[in-house]
């Protein structure tokens, strides 16, 4: 691809009942800009996304009324929801408009409330006829693998914990992260039972909060921004349906991997951090062997090798993922992008990977049929 | 128009003698649980509806305990159920603790529903039984 990325801003995740959804997105469009050094008035292109607001505060074009907080008036302005990849799904949008020519800075906006009354998000609300009919709620989805999972490999419901030991020990170094007291293994286990196996501890928090990134064209990259961060490759795909699905993996995952890694020329072992959708721990493991992280199987040994921990080899979600950075929904995909650009641009602090420049970012969003709706992977270079 | 999201489209509403009513593309034979009007293999519109097979086996299961859209007090439990023509679907089950476990042959039942809205009628809702009943605590 032809873009690159010149500016990102993230707000604090967390609780945040005195801010609204402008005042979210205001703070990481600002912090995106200074740290582009545009002005306001460069724009010309925005995407905002954003799950829940239609339902909760029935907004709608909330791009529009958080661009007008700004003054930033009179461009094309497209307001996009994908579930949970949203807002890496407004990242690809915006690569191709701006990849197209139809702009020479586009703003990436993702933006979510998740504390307010009426949020049903994990009380089944996502799911089809027959797993509402059943009673499904969203972590009975992944709750379901996880109980597959570990029938089929062997896996404990202590190895699915050392997801979440980890993305808060991650967390712990980053400021902006929800949640950044170190967890054990028992503080998981002992945790509120939600799902099967799956406690509170091992399901990702409501969040509120804000990510905003700046792309151009690469060409021009370097005008805005003394160290550019290159997009090597963009994939969204959505899920292939097929009866009987397979409880442990994704297949679009596999897909959406393969063309990511075709188009950036390399592959899993080029990668030097990545950044995945663990919005449960069973998640995180299975989206390993998605994307070729390790074999059919072997998430669990991948894990415990310590080889997805900062200073292990293949370090993911360093910036706590999202079940302790947290996951405002929409936001989670444009923060994945910006921590991986922070990775390569070196400038991750105590939770920098020496070194980085290559990285992966990998959002997944909705279930129908017992497949995924969506998937993006984003591949980043120094 | 095709209606979706009904539960009397997934299943006959016979509690004596349910069944799970899906549809087979008349092209390729392939199978859609709710049923389609598209084909998802061929694109072929000509489907005609069938219904599931009764019987399957326990391909996963869980409790639940988080308060949800759930079929009143206590933990309930879901699962996916391989059916005997391989179709796998998902489902609530009716269990004893003991009888839990990947594998376990299951039958398609039916009983009250959820809890009924104030004023409004107690709908009957389709399940998984153990073939083989255990003494255990039902829930
Ligand atoms: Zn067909």
């Amino acid at each position: 691809m032809e873009i690159a990325v010149i500016g990102l801003g993230i707000t604090r995740f967390g609780y945040f009942p005195g801010l609204s959804l402008e005042n979210l997105a205001a703070e990481a469009v600002q912090k995106a800009l200074a740290d582009a050094g545009v002005g306001p008035a460069h724009i010309d292109l925005a995407c905002s996304a954003n799950v829940l607001a239609s339902s909760l505060q029935q907004e709608f074009t909330l791009g529009q009324k958080i661009l007008w907080e700004l003054g930033i008036k009179k461009i094309p302005v497209l307001n996009l929801e994908n579930a949970c990849s949203s807002g890496s799904s407004a990242f690809y949008l915006t690569c191709l408009a701006v990849q197209a020519g139809a702009a020479e800075i586009g703003l990436v906006i993702g933006t979510e409330k998740m504390h307010l009354p009426g949020n049903s998000i994990l009380s089944g609300a996502a799911t089809g006829a027959a797993e509402a009919q059943a009673g499904f709620s969203v972590p009975a989805l992944f709750a379901l693998r996880a109980n597959r999972y570990m029938h089929t490999y062997g896996a404990t419901a202590a190895d699915l914990a050392l997801v979440a030991v980890k993305n808060r020990r991650h967390a712990s170094l980053n400021p902006l992260a929800q949640f950044r007291e170190p967890i054990t293994t028992e503080d998981v286990l002992n945790s509120t039972p939600v799902a099967g196996p799956l406690t509170r501890l091992s399901c990702c928090p409501l969040s509120d909060g804000a990510a905003a990134v700046l792309i151009c064209n690469k060409k021009r990259a370097k005008r805005y921004q003394s160290r550019p961060v290159y997009v090597a490759a963009s994939v969204l795909l959505s899920g292939s349906y097929t009866n009987p699905p397979s409880l442990t993996g994704w297949e679009v995952d596999e897909r959406a991997a393969a063309k990511a890694y075709a188009m950036a020329g390399a592959g899993p072992e080029d990668l030097d951090v990545v950044e995945l959708h663990d919005a449960f721990t069973i998640a995180e493991i299975m989206h390993y062997e998605g994307l070729g992280l390790a074999g059919p199987g072997e998430g669990v040994r991948l894990l415990k090798e310590g080889a997805t921990s900062l200073g292990g080899s293949i370090p993911v979600n360093p910036g706590g993922g999202l079940l302790s950075r947290g996951h405002p929904l929409a936001a989670t995909g444009v923060a994945q992008i910006a921590e991986i650009a922070l990775q390569l641009r070196g400038e991750a602090g105590a939770r920098q990977v020496p070194g980085a420049r290559l990285g992966l970012a990998h959002c997944m969003g909705g279930d129908l049929q017992g497949d995924a709706r969506s998937v993006t992977v984003h591949i980043l270079k120094k | 128009m095709a209606e979706t999201g009904r539960d009397s489209l997934l299943w006959n509403g016979n509690t004596e003698t349910p069944a799970l009513l899906a549809s087979r593309c008349r092209d390729c034979g392939t199978k859609g649980f709710p049923p389609r009007t598209v084909c998802g293999q061929c694109y072929s519109t000509i489907q005609e509806r069938i219904t599931l097979p009764r019987r399957g086996t326990v391909f996963a299961f869980c409790r639940l305990f988080s308060r949800g859209d759930s079929y009143g007090k206590g933990p309930q439990t879901v699962g996916y159920i391989l059916l005997e023509d391989g179709m796998l679907i998902p489902a609530r089950l009716l269990f004893g603790d003991e009888l839990l476990q990947i594998g376990t042959p299951v039958v398609l039942s039916a009983g009250p529903g959820k809890p009924p809205p104030e004023k409004t009628e107690q709908q009957s809702a389709y399940y998984f039984v153990p073939e083989n009943k255990g003494e255990g605590r039902w829930r």
